[in-house]
């Protein structure tokens, strides 16, 4: 029972944190439920998986039109995202993966960079919908990288999606958020039926897990919106910074 | 369009989240608070929870769906024709990595 409360509460906190910074919530869960859980990988990331669907579903059942995904953006750089996928799966079998950690990691950080470099004017509002996304070329080149990063570390590929709508499109930074919970959930529904097909989704475990994910993501979702920006740009960059020092790891 | 996705994103949400509450409560009447985490709980209850499950992780497709809909409804051709891509990426990617 213990083990179950233990689980809820890790799902609550991966929620809360997937809401707030626009991330699924698997760079997180992945490592709890393997070295803190002690579960297999493939029954974590099964869990996982299901986890980065109920933060999407938990978003989108609270954000108001206002402060909710911006549909027509998330579906096309899904496109990306997904042709990002199929080029790394290819490209994987060619390029050493120390190489492809290497390239990563430099992309988190120049995306990081930049991130800090957009010092938004004073009250830089958080929701706003008077915006038109641009540099649609870099948008995709950096959401196919997404894609191709989500394929090598099983994740939704949130922290540079997020930064790249906000930082290199010119989305407002709780719309990137939301938009990047709306694409990641369908990243995670593409593979999720073959893990529940495997068995290698455990009922117990992860009702628990994904019962306190959604709630979390619900209280993600209303607490963003009394959030600074600012505070939500650090924070993103800190978790950037952190992802990418372990890719440059797994490169050495 | 928003507020289609939101309603039924909310409505999916609460079954699936009914479905697996029960088959939990089920599964902790059967198995004891204390039992270890074994695959050996009473096929109701895992049934319940798997339905759940699965009832959660078709929500993004479902949302993607109403997307195409409303889209092709409004006669915006270019976001219709975005939507059925990716619909047709799901399907795709749930084929061959199956």
């Amino acid at each position: 029972m213990s083990f179950l409360v233990a689980l809820f509460v890790s799902g609550i906190a991966a929620g809360t944190l997937g809401a707030l910074l626009g991330l699924g919530g698997g760079i997180f869960l992945v490592p709890l439920l393997t070295v803190v859980f002690d579960l297999p990988v493939r029954v974590a990331v099964g869990t996982s998986l299901i986890c980065v669907i109920a933060t999407s579903a938990g978003v989108a059942a609270l954000a108001s039109e206002e402060s909710g995904a911006d549909v027509p953006l998330a579906l096309r750089l899904e496109i990306g995202t997904a042709a990002g996928a199929v080029i790394g799966g290819v490209v994987s079998a060619f390029v050493p993966a120390r190489a492809l950690s290497f390239v990563f990691a430099a992309a988190v950080f120049g995306t990081a960079v930049y991130t800090l470099k957009k010092a938004g004017a004073p009250g830089e509002a958080m929701f706003r919908r008077d915006y038109r996304p641009r540099r649609w070329t870099l948008g995709y080149s950096v959401a196919g990288l997404a894609g191709m990063v989500s394929g090598m570390l099983g994740v939704g590929g949130g922290f540079i999606k997020v930064p790249t709508m906000y930082a290199i499109m010119g989305v407002p930074l709780g719309i990137a958020t939301a938009t990047s919970n709306f694409m990641v959930g369908i990243t995670a529904a593409a593979s999720v039926f073959v893990y529940l097909g495997r068995g290698d989704v455990r009922p117990l475990i992860t009702v628990a897990t994904a019962g306190g994910v959604f709630i979390g993501a619900s209280i993600g979702t209303v607490v963003q919106r009394r959030l600074k920006v600012a505070w939500l740009r650090w924070a993103l960059v800190l978790l950037m910074t952190g992802i990418g020092v372990q890719m440059l790891w797994k490169g050495f | 369009m928003h507020t289609t996705m939101q309603r039924v994103s909310r409505w999916l949400s609460a079954f699936a989240l009914t479905l697996m509450a029960l088959g939990l409560a089920l599964a902790l009447l059967h198995g004891g608070a204390d039992q270890p985490l074994r695959l050996g709980l009473a096929q109701r209850s895992h049934r319940l929870m798997l339905f759940g499950l699965v009832v959660l992780a078709v929500l993004p497709g479902v949302r993607v769906l109403i997307a195409l809909t409303y889209y092709t409804a409004a006669r915006r051709l270019a976001e219709a024709l975005v939507a059925l891509v990716v619909v047709m990426e799901l399907i795709a990617s749930m084929i061959t990595r199956g």
